[in-house]
């Protein structure tokens, strides 16, 4: 055979190998996270993802991008569009709000979300599109506060802003109506001042899951001690700033599950064959060193309950 | 060289001597067994013990006046251990629920005696698998590695009901096939794990059941009951063998007629009673059968 065609041959045989390898190792993957910022343990949750997606795909060829903007629709959609400028293969999306910017932007890399509230309810759908969300009973929530205290009014803090916050807010706007406990709502934003005084209204304060909730927390918790207001919130109290009672779903093992559902994709799995995952197990804290600074006393049998409890 | 013969005889002195002893220690053995100083009764810890040692300290109260001896209430430290309870705490009685009442019966021999009819007009109880409405699990085949929480290894509700229904339903080994299973110490505590998501599923008595509901309407639209058991005893008094017979008989008389009397009922109510009825041991054979099908080593659960 002459050189040329020996060279023309053996180009094709490459070709037809590169061609036929599968797609996670045949380049470098990139994937895109969007992780709004003011989600309270980022750095923790970020690296729980990247381990995770590096155990589960230890042969792909990875490189990670986290874009952290603030968690609204314009910011949200413009990270959406860098990362896939910059050539992301998969898209990881933070919340419902961040779910939604991304699959509005109408992009062809796969999605997948993670921390997203009820996803069964969420106001999204898609074939390209898989995730791990998380469902708190939200009558517990009240339920507990009552083994507390006698609860007549509430005041349930959300944001506006974030989709899943505000699902919260509803469902528990119905439930205080049929349970006849006047809500007071308190719809806080970044950077505008709190309405202090409608927060110490309530018997009681209620912190749906929200980035900016999380954000304005130890602000909140001053004007709870002040009033001598118990608090419950759903989602971890991280730094312990407070609240006297916390019931949630690990933010780490929701990231975990995402990673893994990550890995699945870039070993060539389609979205639509990899069924949604829904947290449900959750975690029950007291935190009676708390609980003790607004004299309210936390009974026994409750905190014989409890999965963890702050002295 | 002589030697006496051994003797085989005590003489008269000494058979008088060990005659007069064995008489003093039978007065005093009889007066025991007749007129012990007081009256010590062991019951179950249930969730709120504050609550419940102040609704049975009013039975103990209502029990000193008709049997004439103080009687005085102890909350064990947990169900099971019964055998051991009863030497390291020295009851002269407790109240039993139906697994530590069936070890109580088969090792130690103890009567039951007389046994609560509830609220409901209700003189049985019945163990009940429940999840949260919203969790998708109808049947065992959706169960598999859902996270399941008991009450205690010596509760049949809590416990010998869920094992024995698993294996029934041909999972050779629950604990297995389930995720991760833990025990909450109570039936409340069961029921508020399922409700807060802290487990997929739970077991429970009924009549906890009815209570948290009873207490907060809403647990009712929360929580879906799965299956429930066959009939069981329900918790129910067991008295000492060797408690005199006519302090037993007092006992069980005053019992028995608490429903007679206002003051009677009024603590009836408070332990969540109508009346008490007489009762006895066939009751726990539908255990004995449980414990079986659960393939339960219930020796080993009885020490735990």
């Amino acid at each position: 055979m002459p050189a040329t065609s020996r060279n023309f041959a053996l180009s094709l045989l490459a070709l037809l190998a590169w061609l036929c390898l599968p797609a996670s190792l045949a380049a470098n993957t990139m994937v895109g996270v969007i992780m709004p910022s003011t989600t309270p343990n980022a750095l923790e949750l970020q690296r729980v993802f990247r381990e995770t997606l590096k155990s589960e795909a230890p042969a792909a060829d990875l490189e990670i991008v986290f874009q952290r903007p603030f968690p609204d629709a314009v910011a949200l959609s413009n990270a959406t569009r860098k990362l896939v400028a910059a050539g992301a293969d998969l898209l990881v999306t933070y919340g419902t709000t961040a779910t939604i910017a991304a699959l509005n932007e109408k992009i062809k890399p796969p999605v997948i979300y993670s921390g997203v509230y009820d996803p069964d309810n969420a106001p999204f759908a898609g074939l390209n599109l898989t995730g791990c969300g998380y469902k708190i009973p939200l009558t517990s929530l009240l339920r507990h506060l009552r083994e507390l205290k006698q609860i007549n009014t509430i005041s349930i803090v959300y944001c506006s802003l974030e989709n899943d916050t505000v699902r919260q807010f509803n469902e528990l706007a119905e439930l205080t109506k049929a349970q006849q406990i006047t809500l007071i709502p308190i719809n806080i934003k970044s950077g505008e001042e709190l309405d202090k005084e409608q927060l110490s209204k309530g018997d009681a304060i209620l912190f749906t899951s929200g980035n900016v909730v999380n954000l304005r927390l130890n602000e909140m918790l001053v004007v709870a001690q002040a009033h001598q207001q118990p608090s419950i919130g759903i989602f971890p109290d991280l730094n312990e700033a407070g609240v006297t009672i916390s019931l949630y779903n690990s933010p780490q093992e929701q990231s975990r599950k995402t990673g893994q559902i990550a890995a699945q994709i870039i070993a060539g799995k389609q979205p639509r064959d990899i069924k949604p995952e829904i947290l449900r197990n959750t975690e029950l804290v007291f935190n009676l060193r708390g609980a003790k600074s607004i004299g309210v006393n936390i009974p026994f049998q409750m905190v014989a309950e409890a999965s963890r409890v702050i002295k | 060289m002589t030697s006496s013969a051994p003797q085989s005889g005590m003489s008269a002195t000494g058979k008088l001597i060990l005659t007069g002893l064995f008489m003093l220690l039978l007065t005093f053995s009889s007066e025991a067994l007749a007129k012990p100083s007081e009256l010590l009764l062991g019951i179950e810890p249930e969730h709120n013990i504050f609550t419940q040692m102040e609704n049975y300290r009013k039975l103990a109260g209502y029990l000193t006046s008709k049997v004439g001896i103080p009687v005085r209430l102890t909350v064990m430290s947990r169900y099971g251990q019964v055998l051991q309870r009863f030497k390291s705490l020295h009851l002269d009685g407790a109240l039993l629920n139906s697994y530590t009442a069936t070890l109580a019966i088969d090792a130690m021999g103890m009567e039951p005696v007389v046994r609560p009819v509830n609220l409901a007009g209700e003189a049985q109880s019945q163990g009940v698998i429940f999840t949260r409405h919203d969790s998708g699990i109808k049947q065992v085949s959706d169960m598999r590695g859902k996270s399941f929480a008991f009450v205690d290894p010596a509760t049949t509700e809590g416990y010998l009901f869920p094992m024995a229904y698993l294996r029934r339903n041909g999972i050779t080994s629950p604990r297995s096939y389930l995720g991760q299973t833990f025990f909450t110490g109570s039936h409340a505590s069961a029921i508020s794990a399922v409700l807060d998501g802290r487990a997929d599923l739970g077991a429970a008595k009924n009549e906890a059941f009815s209570r948290q509901i009873a207490k907060d309407p809403y647990i009712a639209k929360d929580l879906v009951i799965i299956t429930r058991s066959e009939p069981l005893p329900p918790t129910t008094l067991f008295l000492k063998n060797d408690l005199a017979p006519e302090l037993k008989q007092k006992i069980t008389n005053a019992l028995l007629a608490m429903v007679e009397s206002g003051e009677g009922r009024e603590i009836l109510r408070s332990i969540q009673a109508q009346r008490f009825i007489r009762t006895g041991r066939s009751e726990y054979d539908i255990v004995r059968k449980m414990a079986t099908e659960a393939g339960l080593n219930r020796e080993r659960i009885a020490t735990q």
